[in-house]
């Protein structure tokens, strides 16, 4: 079977617990959203599944072969990372012949194509280039890398709103063509929701829900009115969470509407509403 | 193969040569400061015995400033790539057993560059300086050395030899313990990203760096030896552990699957 399988995965720094006792399956050929608060254990997951850390227990797969400290496995994975780890007294061009020489499927000539479309100075040196560039430099090696898993972790850090346009559709585009996996670490969620295929979420180290989101949007909606008409309508219901302003108040219900008194009003929940109320202390 | 291409992509020819330029540069200076010291310290001690002691002879060539320096150049050279090295590492996915082999082979590179810079350098500007002064080609000066013969055969060839190979052999000790701590401590601070890998990198320089200066200014030259080459074995054994066992463990959890 294609994809990531994580087995009880499990990551503890001292006495605290990054990743506690985390199972799913990542598949191959989606684009997936990695949400999680400050500190959730996203950045964790991500390092553990990219061999940067070692876990305290688990497994991790990657294609149905143990990715830990295997070559073949991790060569199928990329990671963008907030921080830079290319050497940065190297031009970016430069940079770009060094990620070849470690990915071979590494598509040089999209690399400079999209350097051009970002207008990116190739040849500056990594250090020299704005916090928005750097991201931008790390970006166009993600997508160019070729690998068959594609993490980013918040990747558009620094861009300003046009350029997040553009590595939105460089991504559906990029996508489109390749067919591999990509999973999208950010706190932007509104952002990118329409891209995200499944998300994953987690909350203080712990696997929250990984689904469709089409499916956690169509199985919830938010229902807004009188506090008193809402509490009486939800009383039978799953409520996620609720906001009250003034006397309205917005309940975030699981299921489906159904038999809405009049005076409720009934709207589709955003997968960031959602998200804030199954992470919310 | 990722060993060497992490190698490749982190040692680049252009800045080696300018940085061995530099440490050239360096090295005369320093090597014109040690020789007029020398000539001074030798005039001195014939000038009140008329003969040199083997303690006298050990004093004066083996703790060299050029030495010392040359070992901890060679040292902080390998700093740079070996940060470099793990941080490029961390981006590319290449595992620790590839990541150890190349800081190894980068620390042995470092001191051997560095060796073949500092001794060529350091004879040359003694022979020149020996011309200059005595109107003799000659290591040291003509008094040092007729003062040496003064003394035993054995220091007749130490005299010469001994603080060159000394020297190399220390920094070669001290650059192959530097890569094993340096790799070992970076196996265990893996969770050190980007800025954490040039903060595990200095760790190790300073942590290395000083106990072979503690070693080589508290005790004997070959009491430094002996304990750095105890330090080296269990250094060797620790790696080769660690190395065998993630791959018993990888090849093993690869069994279960």
């Amino acid at each position: 079977m294609r994809g990531i399988e994580l087995k009880n995965l499990t990551k503890h720094y001292k006495d605290t617990k990054a990743l506690e006792d985390v199972s799913l399956t990542i598949e191959y050929g989606k684009i997936y959203g990695l949400l999680g608060r400050n500190g959730a254990g996203k950045s964790t997951m991500v390092n553990l599944i990219s061999n940067r850390i070692f876990p305290t227990s688990g497994e991790i797969f990657v294609d149905g072969e143990m990715s830990i400290e295997n070559d073949e496995a991790l060569r199928k994975i990329f990671t963008m990372s907030e921080h830079n780890l290319l050497p940065v007294d190297k031009k970016f061009k430069e940079a770009v012949k060094i990620v070849k020489m470690f990915y071979p499927d590494f598509d040089e000539d999209y690399a400079f194509a999209l350097a051009e479309k970002f207008e990116l100075d190739v040849k500056k040196k990594l250090m020299s280039l704005s916090t928005g560039y750097s991201s931008i430099a790390k970006l166009i090696m993600a997508l160019a890398s070729g690998a068959d898993y594609i993490f980013f972790d918040e990747p558009v850090l620094g861009l300003d709103a046009n350029h997040r346009e553009l590595f939105y559709k460089e991504l559906i585009d990029r996508y489109a063509n390749t067919g591999s996996t990509y999973i999208i670490s950010t706190h932007l969620i509104d952002e990118c929701a329409n891209l995200i295929e499944k998300a994953i979420i987690i909350d203080k180290g712990r696997l929250v829900t990984a689904e469709d989101t089409d499916k956690i949007m169509e199985n919830s909606y938010t229902v807004t009115g009188p506090a008193e008409l809402v509490d009486k309508y939800t009383a039978d219901k799953t409520v996620v969470g609720s906001d009250t302003v003034g006397g309205i108040k917005s309940a975030y219900v699981k299921g489906k509407a159904q038999n809405v008194p009049q005076g409720l009003e009934i709207s589709k929940a955003s997968l960031q509403s959602l998200f804030i109320q199954m992470t919310n202390d | 193969m990722y060993t060497k291409k992490l190698l490749r992509s982190t040692w680049n020819i252009k800045e080696v040569l300018s940085l061995v330029a530099v440490f050239a540069v360096i090295v005369v200076i320093f090597s014109f400061l040690e020789f007029q010291d020398a000539r001074g310290d030798v005039d001195d001690l014939l000038k009140k015995s008329g003969t040199l002691s083997q303690e006298q002879i050990d004093k004066l060539s083996v703790v060299s400033p050029v030495g010392i320096m040359a070992m901890v150049g060679a040292l902080g050279f390998g700093v740079a790539y070996t940060a470099q090295m793990f941080s490029l590492s961390l981006q590319v996915n290449v595992t620790r057993k590839h990541l150890h082999k190349a800081i190894l082979f980068s620390e042995l590179m470092s001191a051997g560059l560095i060796s073949a810079t500092v001794y060529p350098v350091r004879m040359g500007i003694n022979l020149l300086f020996s011309k200059l002064c005595t109107g003799q080609y000659a290591v040291l000066s003509d008094k040092f050395r007729d003062a040496a013969f003064n003394t035993s055969p054995f220091s007749k060839n130490m005299i010469v030899s001994q603080g060159i190979l000394s020297g190399i052999l220390l920094m070669l000790f001290g650059s192959l313990l530097f890569a094993l701590i340096g790799s070992l401590l970076m196996n265990f601070l893996s969770r050190f990203k980007g800025a954490g890998a040039v903060f595990a990198s200095i760790l190790c320089f300073l942590s290395a760096a000083g106990i072979l200066i503690a070693l080589i200014l508290i005790s004997s030259k070959w009491i430094s030896i002996a304990v750095l080459g105890s330090l080296l074995v269990i250094m060797l054994v620790a790696q080769w552990r660690l190395v065998k066992t993630q791959t018993i463990d990888n090849t093993n959890t690869r069994k279960k699957v």
